[in-house]
Order: structure tokens, then C-alpha cells, then sequence
């Protein structure tokens, strides 16, 4: 806790010392060092300053400067269980807690968008969390613990920044993260194929007068072009210790964190803090301001006075509005514009520029006395790639042809595992209803679980296939060029080419693709990218294509799964011309898209991906989908009673007595009336019933109208839902393809004519995305009403669609 | 009522129970800010500042 929140007479043992600077120093030489015991002496009448002892004096602090002490008290090493008895706590325990205690690092990842940050942050903390090459992939800070000896190190993987400008909310955020949380040691990442940009980020972490350790990633990609980098050197100059790491395969981590603790402990020789020169005059516009700014001790015992007034130069919003809280921002606020206005007409230059040149030029020198080598290579051999992957006339029908490829593959490939599953979904039904005995349980699991989850489950080997290519795509950088390529379709269509990389995530889950829209700066685009998101086929709607098209499209599958995907796109890039004309009516802002270089994606990764979305699908199967078969199974399974138009067992006596030839063709349909009249009359043949209104100019029945609003939870719903509907004519030992070919209407004519099938999947791509969909777009957007508009206008086009698919086609075959 | 009646009146149950927890999780839940992330209240300071 912190030594602030301390009451009269209470002790702790001091274990970390926070701030910076001049404080830190007075600080530990007034002897607050750890493992020190301090005894809160007294209050001051208006709570502030508070009177300490330590080491036999009192001395009285403020209540600001006391909160950048951390403390244990006996409650808290207590906690920390190191006495196993409940006895006192002895003065030497206390001292032990306080030393563990202050054996815990707390670290933060910076570094630019893609240097590797999340690979680095999985392997030293065995998490598994998403990385991608392409920028922006971490959205949000994740933490993990770490144990390094005896120390335990809190690892915060933070978003991926160019730099600690108020420019995007990430960089607002990593910094605010910096200031807030204070961590003890800033591990910058740096790619290390790209040092001149990733080192202009470690220029403003100097300025910020903290602790840092440069972690030197993608090290083997700098060895590999051949290139000569004295690190140790950089390190020494820029008094930041740098350490080589190849964070997906787990290089120079050990090394990494034996260098935190080091430099935590301050037991690293070659840490010192550096200015970087501006210049004479800027640096004596520096001065200035900090002059004013020092006024507020409170503010620079944790933040650097230079680092502000550089910060006010640069015209920084965010630096402003932090001051404006303190006494004296009106002098401070003169003093920047005036020193601003005097630097502008003396360089005749925008102070920005002023100040980020130096930064440019500070790098360039850093790097030509410790950085020999050929720094093109690997851009050369992207270049190489790129000139073919992104040509003018090539770029686009590449990218056609990879998609179209992934949806091939998705299908053909698939095909073969899903039979062998399908196959033991049957024979499971088989078993259990040998095995057992007539009865709702036996009709619960047969129709009910195995017919529902095992409807879905066989779609699996899909779905892996459709990730393998998903993260082959993010791994090898070409998830980056597709939104190049697709850049000037979407400033066509009012959106920046950087808005279709949550797109594509799309094709994987909307979830995380409408939370990936975090990275679009402007917020109409950003809502506006949202709501077009769910015309990006998940793979959740993958289940009931194949099935759909197995059933009705066998010559051609996979052009018909890769047509309702086209579809898709262009149906979001209509609604965002829709939209920018109508609701979001802004300018679009600039914003410079990065292209990653190629990387070769490594198989680990490729697998853990697969891996993970297999896991989640068979979680998905045990909870979501296994309680709406259920729920879909009782409705319609009750009531068990109902009245029939004619007495069918009577019919079902009699043909079995005049025993003609066709008497077991009789029998069997009289069955199946009567099952289809049960659960026509059942509660969710009611229900669907009561819909099949709305949806009969599509040429949709109550079955499908019933399995639609079930997919409202979650698209594989639609399958499992069917899976049980889709039941009662049969044994059992039909599979649910199968069952769907041979589906008739009231007429005895086919169900499902190609038509109808193809309204259903377009319906299915259009209509209502998940729940989960529409929480996040509520949350993401910050207010409920753009979901409730996705829910409704999303509805209302797939019933528009489907409706002219129907009735045109319907004049037309 | 047999035991598979019995077996199956609780398994519905639960499965309604677990359905209505479900949607009563997604109607609890409370939005984190306007982007769903903690560094939307320096986003609204800068907005206010703008």
C-alpha cells in the first residue's frame, strides 16, 4: 500500500520508492530506502503534511510525495503467508515481506505497432494472446506475471504506438498508462528492422526521464541481411540498456529480464538519464517553460518538467489539459505560446516539425556510429513481392483469387474429416437408441443433442481450414496489403483502406473486428465501420453455407460459398456509401497505412491459431448451442398431447389390416403426417407459425422461419436448430443433408428448390448479426441505439434481399 | 411421471435457467466507456478540450 494511506501510529517497511528525479534522490538520502521501517508519527491538522519516523528522526512529508512510497504493513505480510503460524509478526518477517514484496517489478511493453510486443509478452508469460503481422492487433492492455528467480515480474503488453502524441487514442492511452500506473521499468520494444522509426518512440521515453530497457526484437532478421549493429554502444550513448530478443521463439528473454531486475535494482552501470539536444534556441525555450512548470513540485516528482515542455512546443492537447489542472497553467500556458511564436519566426518552421526533426536527426546520428548495413535488404525482397502482390492490375485479381482460393479449400478440403465425422455422429445416434428404452430422455438425446450439436460439430474441419488461412494471411503481412490493395474501393466509398482490415477480421468472428475498429482514429468512420462489419461472413455462418450448398449446390460449391462472401462486401461497401451520404457525413482523415515486411508465417503459430479457434468452437458446441438444441428440442416435443385433423393411428390400423401392396408406402406416410402435424402443433411450430407470414414471400416455412430466429444467439444455431426440426420424418439414420433434399411442402413439393436455398443463405449473410455481435457494437460505439439500428436495418435488408432473389427468380426459372 | 421424464424436466430447466442467467449477463454487464477501453476518459478530456 502506499505509505499516503497509512493512520496514525501504524508502521510499515517501505518497499518500493516511486517518482523521479530530484525526489527520488532526496527521497532515499533522507533514508527512505527498502526494507526501512516508518511509523506515521502525526497528521497535520488539514491531513497534510504527515509526520514520519524513520531511522530514529521524524520527518514530515506531504501526502503527494508519501504516495510515491510503497509500504507493507502487518495486515498485508500477513497475507503474504510468510509466517505459517498466527502469532505476532516479528520485526524480521516484516522485513522479509518487505523485501519479497519489493521484489515485485511491475513492467510495461511499448513499442511501435507490429515490433513484436504481444509475441514477446506470449513467450515470456505463456499467454496466448492474439498476434498478427499488421498493426494494431492489441487493442486494449493485457497483463501476465512472470517469476525470474525470486522476483515476480507483472508484464502489461500495452497497444502499439508510433509515439506518445495526443494523436490517436493508443498513444493517449500508452501514455496516460506511463503517468498513471507509473511502472518501475518501460521495456521498449524495437523492431530491429526498422530502428530509424521504432527509435524515434525511445526518444520521447528519454524525455520522459524514466526507466527503460530497449528490447532489441526481431533480432535474427537484422543477422540475416548481414548487417552490423553495435547495440552495446547505442545502449551506452542513449543510457538505456539494450538487449537482443526474437520474441517468437523465445531469444533473449532470460537475458531481457536478468537486465529489468538489474536496471530495477539500479545495479546496471550504463543507465543514466540523457537530454537530447534540440538545439540552442529550442533548448532555451525548454528551459523556459520548465522554469514555470517546476513551480508545481507535485506534478514533477513524477513527471519530467521537460518532458511537458517539450511536449507544449510540439502543441500536445493532452499536455495542456493535464496543466490546465495545476495553479499556475495561465503562466505556463503565455510562456509556451510565446516561446512557440518566437521559435516559428526564428526557424521560420512549425515548432512540431522543429522539435521532431531534431528528434530525426538525434536518431540518424545515434545510428551512424553504431549501425553499418545494407538497411534496404528485406525491403528490397518485399518490394520485390509487393511489386506483384500490390500491382495496379495484378494486386486486385491476386486478391480474388486468394480469397476464393481460402473458400475452395474451406469446402473441398473439408469435405472428407466432416464425412468422417458425420458418420460418427450417426453411429452414436444409432448406439444410444439401441440402447435404450422409448422415452422423452431417449427422444431428448437422439433428436434433441445428437441431432442439434452433432449438426454443427461435423462443420469443424471447416472452420479450421477457414482460420488456417485467416492467420496466414495476418502472419505473413498480406492482411496489410489486401487493405492497400483495397484502399482506393474504400475512399470510394468514404472509408480509409485502413477500415478494411476490420473487415476482413470479420471473416474470422465480427466480435473482435468491431473491437479491431479501435484503430480508426475518426469516430464516425469508426461507427460506421461497425456497422457494416456484419456483412462479413463469420465463421459462425460458415456451418450453414456448407450445409446449404452440400445439400443444393453440388457442382459448383465452392463459386456459390465464394459468391455469398462477395456478396457480403459488396453489400457493406453499398450501406457505407449508404451511410456517408446520409448519416455520416464527415471528411475522411488522413492516415499513413503501414506495410510490414513479409515475414514467413512459423507453424506454431499457424497451429496455436487453429488450435485455439477449435477449442472455442468445441466450447461454443458444449454450451451455447447444446442448451438451444434442448430449448428447440422441448418446444418442439411439446406439448405431447395435441389433436390431430384425423385419427392417424386409426389410418395407420387399418392399412396395416387390408394389407395391399403399397401398405408399408402408406404406413410410412401416414407417419410422417402425423409427425409433421405433431410438431406443427407443437409450442415452437406455434411460434414459427405465427412468423411464417413475414417470411413466406420469400419462399421460407415455418421450419426455416423457426431456425432463422434461433441463429439470433448464435449462427450455428440455425444448423443445430434444423438438425432437430428436421427429425421427425426419419429414423434417424438419414443424415441432415439428406433429409433436407427430401424435404416437401404441404404439396408434396420440394422444399428447397435452389432458389429458395440461395435467399435462405443470402438471408443467413444479411440478417441480424449474434447477440455477442451486438453487445460489442453497443459497447464499442458507446451508446445502445447504433445496435439497435444494426439489429433492425440489418433485418429488414435481408428480408428485402431475399425477397427480390425470390420473387425474381421465381419469374425467371 | 417416469425417470425420463423426470431426467428430462430438469435438464430443461436447467437449460432455461442457464438461457435467461445468459441474457440477464448481457443486459448487467456495463459498458467500460465509449470505446470499450480504459483511455476513453482521456478521449472525452480531449474531446471536452476540442
Amino acid at each position: 500500500m502506499k505509505l499516503s494511506l497509512l493512520q496514525d501510529n501504524e508502521v510499515g517497511y517501505i518497499t518500493k520508492v516511486r517518482g523521479r528525479g530530484a525526489f527520488r534522490k532526496r527521497i532515499t538520502e533522507m533514508g527512505f530506502v527498502k526494507g526501512k521501517k516508518v511509523i506515521v508519527v502525526k497528521n497535520a491538522p488539514l491531513k497534510d503534511p504527515v509526520e514520519y519516523s524513520i531511522m530514529g528522526y521524524e520527518v514530515s512529508l506531504r501526502r503527494s510525495e508519501a504516495s510515491l512510497i510503497e509500504v507493507i504493513t502487518k495486515e498485508e505480510a500477513r497475507k503474504l503467508e510468510i509466517n505459517k503460524y498466527n502469532g505476532v509478526i516479528s520485526e524480521a518477517a516484516l522485513k522479509t515481506s518487505a523485501r519479497k514484496k519489493g521484489k515485485e517489478i511491475q513492467v510495461a511493453l511499448v513499442g511501435n505497432p507490429n515490433s513484436g510486443k504481444t509475441s514477446l509478452f506470449n513467450f515470456a508469460s505463456r499467454s496466448k494472446e492474439h498476434v498478427g503481422n499488421y498493426s494494431g492487433v492489441t487493442v486494449d492492455s493485457k497483463t501476465a506475471e512472470c517469476k525470474v528467480r525470486d522476483y515476480i515480474l507483472n508484464i502489461t503488453d500495452l497497444p502499439g504506438t508510433y509515439s506518445l502524441s495526443a494523436y490517436s487514442p493508443e498513444e493517449l492511452y500508452v501514455r496516460k498508462y506511463i503517468f498513471g500506473e507509473i511502472p518501475d521499468i518501460i521495456v521498449n520494444v524495437v523492431d530491429a528492422s526498422n530502428l530509424e522509426r521504432n527509435l524515434y518512440l525511445t526518444t520521447q521515453l528519454i524525455d520522459m526521464d524514466i526507466k527503460v530497457v530497449i528490447a532489441l526484437n526481431m533480432y535474427d532478421e537484422l543477422r540475416k541481411k548481414g548487417d552490423e549493429f553495435d547495440f552495446d554502444s547505442l545502449g551506452k550513448m542513449i543510457g538505456i540498456p539494450i538487449i537482443p530478443t526474437i520474441g517468437s521463439k523465445g531469444f533473449g528473454i532470460k537475458d531481457l529480464f536478468d537486465k529489468v531486475i538489474q536496471v530495477y535494482e539500479d545495479k546496471d552501470p550504463s543507465v543514466r538519464h540523457i537530454h537530447i539536444n534540440y538545439g540552442k534556441d529550442v533548448e532555451k525555450s525548454i528551459r523556459k517553460i520548465q522554469d514555470v512548470i517546476w513551480e508545481n513540485k507535485k506534478l514533477t516528482d513524477i513527471v519530467s518538467s521537460r518532458f511537458y515542455a517539450i511536449k507544449l512546443l510540439e502543441k500536445d492537447a493532452s499536455a495542456n489539459f493535464t496543466l490546465s489542472k495545476w495553479g499556475n497553467y495561465k503562466t505556463i500556458k503565455n510562456t509556451a505560446e510565446k516561446e512557440i511564436k518566437s521559435l516559428e519566426s526564428l526557424i521560420s518552421e512549425d515548432s512540431e516539425t522543429i522539435i521532431t526533426d531534431a528528434k530525426y536527426g538525434f536518431i540518424a546520428g545515434a545510428l551512424k556510429e553504431t549501425y553499418k548495413g545494407n538497411i534496404n535488404t528485406r525491403r528490397k525482397k518485399t518490394e520485390k513481392i509487393d511489386n506483384f502482390l500490390t500491382h495496379k492490375y495484378f494486386g486486385f485479381p491476386f486478391f480474388i483469387f486468394f480469397l476464393w482460393l481460402m473458400f475452395q479449400s474451406t469446402f473441398t478440403l473439408g469435405q472428407y474429416p466432416m464425412e468422417w465425422i458425420d458418420y460418427l455422429v450417426t453411429l452414436l445416434g444409432q448406439l444410444v437408441g439401441n440402447i435404450m428404452s422409448n422415452g422423452p430422455l431417449k427422444d431428448l438425446l437422439i433428436n434433441g443433442v445428437i441431432g442439434g450439436v452433432g449438426g454443427v460439430i461435423i462443420f469443424l474441419p471447416n472452420i479450421l481450414i477457414l482460420f488456417f488461412f485467416i492467420s496466414l494471411m495476418e502472419d505473413t503481412g498480406y492482411m496489410a496489403r489486401a487493405a492497400f490493395i483495397m484502399d482506393r474501393i474504400m475512399h470510394k466509398i468514404g472509408l480509409h483502406g485502413r477500415s478494411f482490415i476490420p473487415l476482413i477480421m470479420g471473416f474470422g468472428c465480427n466480435v473482435p473486428a468491431i473491437m479491431a475498429t479501435r484503430t480508426i482514429e475518426n469516430r464516425q468512420n469508426r461507427i460506421l465501420t461497425m456497422l457494416i462489419n456484419p456483412f462479413m461472413s463469420c465463421s459462425a455462418r460458415l456451418p450453414v453455407y456448407v450445409l446449404i450448398i452440400s445439400a443444393f449446390f453440388t457442382e459448383r460449391p465452392g463459386l456459390v460459398l465464394f459468391s455469398i462472401y462477395i456478396i457480403g462486401v459488396a453489400v457493406a461497401a453499398l450501406m457505407a456509401i449508404l451511410f456517408k451520404k446520409t448519416i455520416f457525413r464527415s471528411n475522411e482523415t488522413p492516415f499513413v497505412m503501414e506495410l510490414p515486411p513479409y515475414r514467413i508465417p512459423t507453424l506454431r503459430n499457424l497451429t496455436r491459431h487453429m488450435w485455439f479457434k477449435g477449442v472455442q468452437y468445441i466450447n461454443k458446441m458444449g454450451g451455447v448451442i447444446l442448451v438451444a438444441s434442448i430449448i428447440i428440442w422441448a418446444l418442439g416435443y411439446y406439448p405431447k398431447e395435441v389433436s390431430y385433423s384425423i385419427d392417424f393411428d386409426q389410418a395407420i390400423a387399418q392399412a396395416k389390416i387390408e394389407n395391399s401392396p403399397d401398405k408399408d408406402k402408406i404406413t410410412e406416410d401416414l407417419l410422417i403426417a402425423k409427425n409433421a402435424e405433431k410438431q406443427a402443433k407443437s409450442y415452437i411450430g406455434r411460434i414459427g407459425k405465427s412468423i411464417e407470414p413475414i417470411m413466406r414471400p420469400l419462399g421460407f416455412d415455418w421450419k426455416m422461419s423457426v431456425s432463422l430466429l434461433s441463429g439470433v444467439a448464435a449462427k450455428e444455431i440455425v444448423v443445430s436448430t434444423m438438425g432437430v426440426l428436421y427429425q421427425a420424418e426419419d429414423e434417424g439414420n438419414n443424415n441432415l443433408i439428406n433429409r433436407l433434399q427430401n424435404e416437401k411442402d404441404e404439396n408434396g413439393n420440394q422444399r428447397f428448390t435452389p432458389l429458395v436455398a440461395y435467399g435462405f443463405l443470402i438471408f443467413i449473410l444479411l440478417y441480424f448479426p449474434c447477440v455477442a455481435s451486438i453487445a460489442a457494437i453497443s459497447k464499442e460505439s458507446g451508446h445502445w441505439k447504433w445496435a439497435v439500428f444494426t439489429m433492425l436495418y440489418t433485418t429488414f435488408l435481408a428480408w428485402f434481399v431475399s425477397l427480390l432473389i425470390h420473387q425474381i427468380g421465381s419469374l425467371i426459372i | 411421471m417416469n425417470i425420463q421424464e423426470i431426467i428430462v424436466f430438469v435438464i430443461v430447466l436447467y437449460a432455461s435457467g442457464y438461457t435467461v442467467y445468459q441474457i440477464l449477463l448481457i443486459f448487467k454487464s456495463k459498458p467500460e466507456g465509449s470505446c470499450g477501453c480504459s483511455s476513453c476518459d482521456v478521449k472525452s478530456k480531449i474531446k471536452a478540450l476540442k
